[in-house]
């Protein structure tokens, strides 16, 4: 069933975060470790469009670590002071549009799933399941978690420029749900284009054009199928269906790969238009990926990489770069031999993974795969320690800027408090991924149990 | 952003430049002629709080090398070869101790714009290379400085520690290389081996006035080395040393009182402790002057007649030799200089001049047009601003009566070290208490900015003040950097410096003009004085407090942070795993271990079928179990401690 | 079967649901003797007390010869007669100010004015994090007359870089001078005099002498906060009539814009507040009262404490002491308790000569006294003097407060104090003077049981960590243990593969805990809205404590039943009662931990309330018990009940300390007003912390124990 008065509660959100902006200009949510990092501060991004006003290279000082292309878009806003605000209200302004734009999506994702979980559902005769179980529409679930989740707040109005790539991650997986491969193409570009890590969402994305959205397992459709081909009814459109569910359509894929291509010239050719005469693409390469991947700013963020590499001594510096790059390519394939039946789990779980351990985290991923959890408000009905992740996760997140005021401003703790709250959320992160992963293959067995009695 | 700079103001400050650096060259050339040459001099003043300044100044020139040969007579040849072998056109370098009051000792005669330097080292010098040779070059020039001074100048050497300013510092074509360690403590052993270039070291001459205890009192303490070179005159090496010293009075309180009582009198047996025999043989002029303010001169006579050596107000000890006097471009005298010839004294009659006062005098130095400060604003370890105000001290009035229309330009040239990341965007400039836009104050504006570990920022702004401004300020919002165990020094927790940015004022020229004397007199001191000089002052070094991690804990997080990750790998991929098991499981229906399990299941049971409220018993049982393991532990341990100790 | 094919699967998991139940079934046990444990250590903390030692080693305190001698004395004699005389026929303070400054000058040392308004104390709970950054210097245009004028004189160490500065600071109130102000003021200039010729200085010395007409706090945060943030926008300080009947007697211009251009001196190193106080007949030496509470339990570094009392004791021969419960040094149950812990230590010692517990009863009522004085100060989170300001900006202060035992007109009794009074300052001057890098080898964190004796934060720590140890199990016990029940009991389900019944009840079951999350959810809510009350009723012109009191307790009130409308009453939901326990014990658990990290001594006596409360709190309805324990267990609720009521216990906390029992809810409101002016954390921690949990223990208690269908049929 579908959550009551929905759109009120989107409208009080969106609300809610205009007044943040408007109003509450003395937040300092923009100086704070959890919110901005040095890729999304808005602070830099002024400094980037500074320089470049001043005929420079936005990149010349190791200040703007982003894309050209928000530099351009978003330049002209950070110049313009109003009084009574705090600096940068017309981005906020924006900002707020682009959540409730990710938020609509979401939702959209949401209903694209639920109908295929029903259709599939239904295909293995599990009506009977379907009708009687607590059944809420995974979509509005997922976008009001997105929009009444205080990260996401905070992340929107402490002006720093995550929820533009959130938005173009949840732009990607829903243009790869409703098999719209120009959009997924798009989003994928931009996406990878604003903050390096989501280039390994090509597998889910590439496994939703092909399989199309999730589904149970296709072996439960064998079984439905040498099961019902047993009994004496023979039943051909179901079959029919089954095939259709299972097999892997090229078209789709080539078609994404094609758009794929496209917007990455167009993207490429964009940013070196804006970069002309001010340093060039290899520039921009070397200061965004490559201020990415070799961990170059040791101010302190929610993660733990940034103290490791304070504190670790230099000569093992380049190996335990390469570890910590490495540690995310190493689950994608064994995630995706898993879960390959349910491409957009497999897209929330590897979003959590490079929200664990990308090298500049902020609250903004966070903000992201917990709303996209709320898409599997179903499969992960019987998820364990629920209770013990929801108020760690609280817990955490005040006890970070207590920590950090402590240490910056008062001087009388030191940075192994703040450490010690990244240890934590890392660890809490770990344990959301690997029970909402082992739910939800608890969930395809339940199925397959239900299917086999 | 930088606006375009209007084409007027920049080719007025451009000809300032230019005029000083012709002018400059012009002297050069009539110092040198055919043969190598020294020349010894000393000024004494009398500064306005109860202090004297003494400023030694030696000057060693040798021709183009190729007129003589590779020996020196006089010259010093350390220098010489490091002349030669990195191409210096320009150097300076300057030891300095204390700061230059800039209110109370001027910031408007040829001393304080020329030898008042910031804290700790700095060190300028221009090449004649290709610029692609430049900075390797600049790195070994440190390294040979830095024996050559015992002092540890090599820290210059790193790229994070030297800028190329282009025209904040001193016009240039990229062949400067400016570098600043204020940390760096200056003492006698910098003193030594620059008297050894001397050449009849601290045993002689004027340099035997140089007592180490005496010299190192001193308020202010500036040794400084310049180095000319050129093919046409060959090298100048100038060798300055400027102190500020206490005349030690009769009572000890009081000490700095301008109030109602004299002057303490002062000699330079008194100052030095010292008597100086003679002059240095190999030199060609040895003289001493004494300077008397133009605050003073005013006071005594407004007419513009000579300033008589015995006067109401003060005598001085000697008759001097010459008077000589500055006359400023209104054509009334300014300053004059008592001028006395050591050469005719010797061993039996020893040198001593000094001066005593008879009235009580309160007079005051010309002051620079802005009184420039600079200051950190915040607090906290992760954000600041940095803040530079400048106080008019209404000399323009003076200079060009008050027209309200007119401006006053002033240059800024600041470096930041990296750890430092300033915003250069937030850049507000305030006028007498209100905002102003950045295109209306700033005529022109470079900046360099910092690049991680690699380089410093730079900021040369020309700013264009209205004269009738009273206060401006200047304010520059930074984040604090967060920095590698390794890069931290082992005294982490002092903070770290911002070095002395400089402002100079290139419509005032701070050259005193002779005229009695012309340049050919060979006085080089004097010929500095008359050199076009630009107002300059330096504004005080910086104390950035950062954060530092616990330097005790590398071990510890590397070990935490691999076993979070292990965690996180480890227990995903054994969710992923599980599932093939039990699937397997199911398959072969064999169990195994039956009894065993069978326990261990009722066990489970046994415990999930108590309730908390109504399981007290079971509990209590439990508990008495716990609670009898608990005592016997314990009382195992005190018996243990009991038997060891008494053992 | 399979099950039992499962369980050898995986035995490390198993291995931790094992212990987990263990725990849990054994919760009851484990938070009482973690708890008896937690006030038995708290009660050990006096003699678990360290002797102080120096642990940084560039400041060698006492290592020269003092040169503070007679003359400056003298020095201090003359100021004095000359500020007497000028008191004496000054309207405002302002020529007093002007004096200072003409002395000031005539040292040859910079001065300068500072003006600045009465501190306006407002509304803003949340100041703890946001004052470093946004708090701007008010400055005075000349329209208002009532401001006050601090001397700044600040002394530039010869040779040396100014890039660092030692503050001194003398509070005199300009309005009613008292002698031992103007001694404290003479004090200090001669202090001021002597290091204006000190060749050895290193770090500038900036005298701020604060004119404390609006409170020595005010007066110097005003001159700190214009220190660190200025603001350029507001125009340039104009002369107003006060200002123009002071600088008379100055001639030139420029001097008259020297002093009032605000001068600085680098980055603070340290800060020494001293004041003279009331003379005392009793007593044979003159003492040194040291405070250093900073706000929200802030402490200086010990170093600088240690420095002090060094100087004080070993060079001058002063007695310092630290402010103690005068109350409880004559209490008969302290001193039983100390017999109880001595003779225990002393067996201990027995045992083993390393454990050093026997301490004297004497001592251990003093350390007791001087500890429950430290901590109340430091849970107040009210600075307890000036130095507070200081400790804002990360920058160690101490305040010293002299009391002589002689009398003001005695003279050489005075001129003696007032040598060995500037010997210790210039000492501590000098020690500071050493320094290289900033304070930072020592503690910042712990409480002072003596002068010269401490407890680090490692020791204090234990007794909080046994309280707190209890509420992760007991959460777990009752909302975890049910998951834990149900990974059994779901095996047993799928080996009876009824898929259904498993898919129907199974779904959302480990999610039933949202429930009572929501009812969280809407009492923080509400615990925010009365926190924040204040601030609209703080606009009602002249209403009386009581009434305004009055007025929040009844909008808290309506607030509440207004939210109980728009999301439902607790019970409507049919939330199990363990369920919202265990979300209590979680949230408070958080809040403790949160607030142990802001202030500790706040959580430590708070979780001496909310723990019992927490743990012993159990519906009235509840059934299954025997009679007894049940009576107990329901009286011992009810009182914790009464006693958690936030102005309960504030007319408990007065009863005690002052024996006066009458007290009506005004008082409540004052109190508030206190905490919230000082911007104390200890007020969001009584409106967020405490009474939240008070009002969900409220809600357990009055549960209507009718368990929801499905956890019956779990439970059978």
């Amino acid at each position: 069933m579908a959550i009551r008065h929905y759109w009120p509660t989107a409208a009080a959100a969106v609300g809610f975060r205009l007044v943040l902006v408007l109003f509450g200009g003395d937040l300092h949510l923009a100086s704070r470790p959890e919110v901005s990092t040095p890729l999304t501060s808005l602070r830099r991004l002024a400094e980037g469009y500074w320089l470049k006003q001043a005929s420079m290279s936005p990149y010349s000082g190791s200040m703007y670590h982003g894309s050209p292309l928000l530099l351009s878009v978003l330049g002209p806003l950070t110049n313009s002071r109003p009084d009574g605000h705090h600096a940068h209200v017309y981005s906020s302004l924006i900002f707020v549009a682009v959540d409730f734009l990710a938020a609509m999506l979401i939702r959209a994702t949401g209903q694209k799933l639920q109908m295929a979980r029903n259709r599939s559902l239904k295909s293995l005769d599990l009506t009977k399941a379907l009708n009687n179980t607590a059944n809420v529409s995974a979509g509005d679930v997922a976008s009001l978690i997105y929009l009444w989740n205080p990260w996401a707040i905070v992340t929107c109005v402490g002006s720093c420029t995550s929820p533009i790539e959130n938005l173009m991650v949840v732009t990607m997986i829903y243009g790869a749900c409703s098999r719209l491969a120009p959009l997924a193409a798009f989003g994928y570009v931009m996406a990878t284009h604003l903050s390096l890590y989501p280039a390994i969402l090509i597998v889910p994305v590439i496994l939703l054009l092909g399989y199309g959205p999730d589904a149970p397992p296709p072996k439960l459709f064998l079984l439905k199928g040498s099961s019902a081909s047993k009994s004496d009814v023979p039943d051909n459109d179901k079959t029919g269906r089954l095939r259709g569910v299972q097999q892997f359509s090229w078209k789709p894929v080539l078609h994404f790969l094609f758009w794929l291509f496209i917007w990455t010239c167009y993207v490429l050719l964009l940013s070196s238009v804006v970069l002309k005469e001010v340093g060039g693409l290899h520039d921009m390469f070397e200061k965004t990926y490559g201020f990415i991947l070799t961990v170059k700013d040791l101010s302190p963020n929610i993660g733990v990489l940034w103290y490791f590499f304070a504190e670790v001594f230099d000569f093992f510096r380049s190996f335990f770069l390469i570890v910590f790059n490495m540690n995310i390519i190493f689950m994608v394939l064994p995630l995706a031999i898993r879960l390959k039946h349910r491409p957009c789990f497999l897209a929330f779980v590897y979003t959590a993974i490079v929200a664990i351990l990308k090298s500049y985290p902020s609250a903004g991923d966070s903000a992201l795969y917990l709303g996209l959890l709320g898409l599997f408000a179903n499969e992960l009905a019987e998820m364990q320690f629920t209770f013990f992740l929801f108020f760690g996760y609280i817990g955490v997140s005040l006890l970070s800027p207590v920590m950090h005021n402590l240490w910056i401003w008062r001087g009388t703790g030191n940075a192994n408090f703040y450490f010690a709250t990244g240890l934590a959320y890392t660890c809490l992160q770990t344990v959301l991924i690997v029970e909402s992963v082992s739910s939800m293959i608890k969930h395809d067995r339940k199925l397959r149990l239900l299917v086999t009695s | 952003m930088a606006p375009p700079p209007p084409p007027a103001g920049r080719i007025v400050f451009l000809s300032f430049l230019l005029t000083a650096a012709v002018a400059a060259a012009g002297v050069a050339s009539a110092a040198a002629p055919g043969q190598e040459e020294f020349t010894e001099e000393l000024l004494l003043r009398p500064l306005p709080d109860r202090k004297a300044l003494a400023h030694f100044h030696f000057r060693s020139s040798a021709p183009p090398a190729d007129s003589v040969g590779r020996h020196h007579h006089l010259f010093p040849k350390a220098i010489s070869q490091l002349v030669k072998k990195y191409h210096i056109s320009e150097l300076e370098l300057s030891f300095s101790q204390g700061r230059w009051n800039y209110e109370q000792w001027g910031g408007f005669d040829p001393m304080s714009t020329s030898n008042a330097k910031p804290p700790g080292v700095e060190l300028w010098a221009v090449f004649d290379l290709p610029l692609s040779e430049i900075d390797v070059t600049w790195k070994n020039l440190t390294h040979t400085l830095s024996g050559l001074f015992c002092a540890s100048i090599n820290f210059l050497e790193s790229s994070t520690a030297f800028s190329a300013p282009r025209w904040g510092f001193k016009l240039n074509e990229g062949n400067l290389r400016y570098g600043a360690l204020p940390r760096e403590a200056v003492c006698t052993e910098n003193l030594t081996p620059w008297l050894k270039l001397l050449p009849c070291r601290d045993k002689a001459g004027i340099a035997s006035l140089l007592y180490r205890p005496s010299i190192y009192k001193g308020y202010y303490h500036s040794q400084k080395l310049k180095l000319r070179s050129s093919q046409s005159v060959g090298i100048i090496l100038d060798q300055t040393l400027t102190v500020v010293l206490q005349p030690n009075t009769v009572s000890g309180k009081q000490l700095h009182s301008t109030r109602g009582q004299l002057q303490p009198n002062w000699s330079m047996r008194h100052l030095f402790n010292r008597k100086l025999s003679g002059k240095c043989l190999v030199s060609k002029s040895s003289k001493i002057f004494i300077e008397v303010d133009k605050g003073i001169a005013d006071k005594i006579n407004k007419t513009g007649s000579d300033l008589p050596w015995n006067n109401e107000f003060f005598k001085l000890s000697n008759y001097p030799d010459r008077l000589i006097k500055d006359l400023n471009e209104l054509e009334v005298q300014s300053s004059s200089l008592y001028e006395y010839d050591v050469s005719q004294y010797s061993e039996e009659q020893p040198f001593d001049v000094g001066i005593t006062w008879k009235l009580p005098l309160i007079w005051s130095c010309v002051p620079s047009p802005f009184h420039a400060s600079r200051f950190l604003m915040g607090s906290g370890n992760e954000r600041g601003s940095i803040a530079l105000s400048f106080m008019s001290t209404n000399l323009h009035k003076q200079i060009f009566g008050s027209p309200n229309d007119c401006s006053i330009k002033a240059v800024i040239f600041q470096v930041v070290p990296w750890y430092v990341k300033v915003y250069y965007h937030s850049l507000e400039i305030f006028i007498d208490g209100n905002r102003k836009t950045i295109s209306e104050v700033v005529d022109k504006i470079h900046v360099t900015p910092s690049e991680d570990k690699l380089l410093p920022g730079t900021l040369e702004m020309l700013l264009r003040f209205p004269c009738n401004m009273q206060s401006a300020t200047l304010t520059l919002d930074f984040d604090k950097g967060f920095l590698h165990i390794d890069e931290y020094p082992p005294d982490a927790n002092q903070g770290f410096d911002i070095p002395s940015a400089l402002v100079s004022f290139p419509e005032f020229n701070s050259a005193r003009s002779y005229p009695e004397i012309d340049a050919s007199l060979g006085s080089p001191l004097i010929e500095n004085f008359q050199e076009d000089s630009i107002v300059k002052s330096y504004t005080e070094a910086l104390l950035v407090p950062l954060t530092t991690p616990d330097f005790s804990m590398p071990y510890n997080v590397i070990t935490f942070t691999c076993t979070v990750l292990a965690l996180y790998f480890g227990s995903l991929l054994n969710a992923l795993r599980r599932r093939i098991s039990e699937e397997e499981r199911e398959l072969k229906k064999t169990v195994t271990r039956h009894g065993l399990i069978r326990l261990w299941l009722a066990k489970l049971r046994g415990q999930k079928v108590d309730p908390m409220e109504s399981g007290s018993s079971s509990e209590l049982a439990g508990s008495k179990k716990l609670l009898f393991k608990v005592v016997f532990v314990a009382v195992a341990a005190v018996l243990f401690h009991y038997f060891s100790n008494n053992s | 079967m399979k099950s039992l094919a499962k369980q050898d699967t995986q035995p490390r998991p198993r291995l931790i649901v094992r212990l987990g139940v263990f725990l849990a079934s054994h919760h009851i046990l484990f938070s009482v003797i973690c708890c008896s444990a937690g006030i038995i250590a708290l009660f050990l903390l006096p003699s678990l007390a360290k002797n102080t030692y120096l642990s940084e080693n560039a400041l060698i305190p006492g290592s020269a010869n003092p040169l503070f001698s007679t003359e400056d004395g003298i020095e201090a004699n003359r100021f004095m007669k000359g500020i007497e005389a000028v008191a004496g026929d000054s309207i405002g303070g302002i020529d007093m100010a002007n004096f200072i400054a003409q002395q000031i000058e005539d040292l040859g040392a910079e001065v300068c004015y500072h003006k600045f308004l009465p501190h306006s104390k407002h509304f803003h709970p949340l100041k703890f994090f946001t004052s470093m950054t946004n708090d701007m210097a008010i400055q005075p245009n000349g329209s208002d007359i009532n401001f006050g004028i601090n001397t700044i004189g600040i002394v530039r160490a010869p040779r040396g870089d100014g890039k660092e500065a030692i503050v001194l600071v003398t509070p005199y109130n300009s309005q009613r001078v008292q002698s031992n102000e103007l001694l404290s003021l003479a004090l200090g200039f001669s202090v001021f005099s002597l290091l204006s010729r000190a060749a050895w200085l290193s770090k500038d010395v900036v005298w701020l002498s604060a004119d404390s007409q609006f409170g020595e706090y005010a007066a110097v945060s005003a001159w700190l906060n214009q220190y660190h943030n200025p603001v350029f926008l507001s125009h340039t300080v104009t002369l107003d009539t006060k200002m123009y009947g002071a600088n008379h007697i100055y001639d030139g211009s420029s001097e008259n814009k020297g002093f009032k251009t605000f001068k600085r001196a680098g980055t603070m190193a340290a800060a020494l507040i001293f004041k003279i106080g009331e003379t005392r007949r009793y007593g044979d030496r003159d003492s040194v009262m040291m405070y250093a509470e900073a706000s929200n339990g802030q402490m200086p570094n010990l170093d600088l404490l240690n420095v002090i009392h060094y100087l004080a004791v070993h060079r001058q021969g002063f007695r310092v002491n630290v402010a103690a419960f005068s109350s409880l040094l004559s209490s008969a149950w302290l001193r039983v308790i100390a017999e109880i812990f001595h003779t225990l230590g002393s067996v201990l010692r027995k045992i083993n000569p390393d454990w050093k517990l026997d301490i004297v009863v004497p001592d251990y009522v003093e350390g007791a006294a001087n500890l429950a004085n430290s901590i109340y100060n430091q849970a107040l989170g009210v600075p307890t003097g000036s130095h507070g300001a200081f400790r804002d900006y990360q920058v160690d202060a101490v305040s010293l407060e002299f009391s002589p035992t002689f009398h003001v007109k005695n003279e050489n009794a005075k001129s003696l104090f007032l040598l060995r009074g500037g010997r210790l300052i210039e000492g501590v001057v000098r020690s500071v003077n050493n320094l290289l890098e900033k304070f930072h080898q020592s503690f910042f964190l712990y409480f002072l049981t003596a002068p010269s004796k401490f407890i680090s934060v490692g020791v204090y720590m234990i007794p909080f960590a046994l309280l707190l140890a209890p509420l992760p199990i007991v959460a777990a016990a009752l909302a975890d243990g049910r998951n834990m029940e149900k990974t059994v009991d779901e095996l047993i389900d799928d080996n009876k593969a009824d898929g259904i019944t498993d898919i129907l009840q199974s779904k959302g079951g480990s999610w039933k805990w949202l429930q009572a999350a929501k009812v969280l959810f809407v009492i923080q809510l509400w615990a925010v809205l009365v926190s924040l009350i204040p601030y609209y009723i703080t606009q009602i012109p002249d209403s009386t404590p009581l009434q305004s009191a009055l007025i929040w307790i009844v909008l808290s009130v309506v607030i509440l039943i207004a939210l109980y409308v728009i999301f439902g009453s607790p019970y409507s939901a049919g939330v199990e009662w363990k369920l919202l326990k265990a979300t209590m014990i979680t949230s408070i658990s958080i809040g403790l931990g949160l607030m142990s990290i802001i202030n500790f001594a706040t959580a430590q006596l708070g979780a001496l309330i909310v723990i019992p409360m927490s743990l012993f709190s159990r519906p009235l309805k509840a059934s299954g018990m025997s009679f007894l324990p049940r009576a107990v267990l329901l009286a011992s609720n009810v009182a914790i009940a009464v006693l958690g009521f936030p102005p309960a216990m504030l007319l408990i906390m007065k009863g005690l300390s002052k024996g006066s029992w009458i007290g009506d809810i005004g008082d409540f409101w004052v109190w508030m007003e206190f905490l919230w002016e000082w911007s104390s954390a200890t007020y969001l921690y009584i409106f967020l912390v405490h009474l939240p949990c008070w009002l969900l223990c409220i809600h357990v208690l009055l549960h209507p124990c009718h368990q929801p269908a499905e956890a019956k049929m779990k439970q059978e």
